[in-house]
């Protein structure tokens, strides 16, 4: 239970690290050797510098919201599946922007879970 | 200093969320005041687009006025088919006593018989926890996406 909502409390830090724009606890979600790959697009993120370059030059004025966790341990290794909903703005109205699912694999470094890859497939 | 279980605090953390937002849609307002510090604090800019104002109240007499003047207008509560969904809860453990979140938050409803995302946004939460051991919110900052 306790490796369960530590890898949950990660993803809903990274949504939050995102939208508020916090870049160095956005890249802190991921081991140094780490690739997110947007599975639409073919982008391919590797490595803490990288990732610091995508979000710095992201846009972040919406939310983030993750759902429906499955998550799997094996020790200091796990595997996450979960939903993605996107909201944001237009035109004054609360939309939802895309959504999309998450396939991840996690390492526990010093203690802590980090995503070592990230996949993203919006729907 | 924090002793408590952090694990634990954070789940009823979780469990507190979704109750104040399921008391907000279904409960009563007891129900709902007893999720909420006696000196709680709750805090919204102006919508113009659901017509509220920029809003503070503070204690539980204030925030049950807000509650009624909602409910009264068909925004929120039994009967208005409003429900609010919490969703990717950060939660920090500051002390045995004290906790923090930031929370993504939906409101859906109908809007011409559809069913509509009507405002989302997050909520920035401070909590307290009792001489009883249960946490209760004592301030709620809401702001829209």
């Amino acid at each position: 239970v306790t490796d369960h909502e530590e890898i949950r409390q990660l993803t809903a830090r990274y949504n939050l690290a995102f939208d508020t724009h916090d870049v160095e606890e956005f890249v802190a979600c991921f081991t140094e050797d780490c690739t997110f790959r947007f599975v639409n697009s073919g982008v391919v993120l590797s490595g803490h510098a990288d990732v610091r370059h995508a979000v710095q030059n992201a846009k972040s004025d919406g939310r983030h919201c993750t759902s429906d966790f499955i998550i799997e341990i094996n020790g200091d290794r796990a595997r996450q599946r979960c939903q993605l909903t996107e909201l944001g703005m237009d035109n004054g109205r609360a939309v939802v922007r895309r959504y999309g699912r998450y396939v991840d694999e996690l390492v526990r470094v010093d203690g802590a879970w980090r995503f070592r890859t990230r996949e993203l497939t919006y729907g | 200093v924090v002793t408590v279980d952090a694990m634990t605090a954070r789940s009823d953390i979780v469990d507190l969320l979704a109750a104040i937002a399921l008391t907000c849609d279904w409960g009563t307002l007891d129900e709902y005041l007893a999720l909420l510090n006696t000196d709680a604090v709750w805090e919204m800019p102006a919508n113009d687009d659901l017509g509220l104002p920029a809003t503070r109240r503070a204690g539980h007499a204030e925030i049950a006025a807000g509650v009624r003047e909602r409910r009264g207008v068909g925004l929120q509560g039994p009967g208005s088919n409003t429900i609010h969904v919490v969703a990717s809860s950060a939660i920090y453990i500051t002390s045995d006593t004290e906790a923090c979140a930031r929370s993504a938050w939906m409101y859906y409803g109908r809007v011409d018989g559809q069913l509509t995302l009507k405002a989302a946004g997050r909520y920035d939460d401070r909590f307290v926890r009792g001489l009883d051991e249960r946490w209760r919110l004592r301030h709620r900052t809401v702001s829209f996406i």
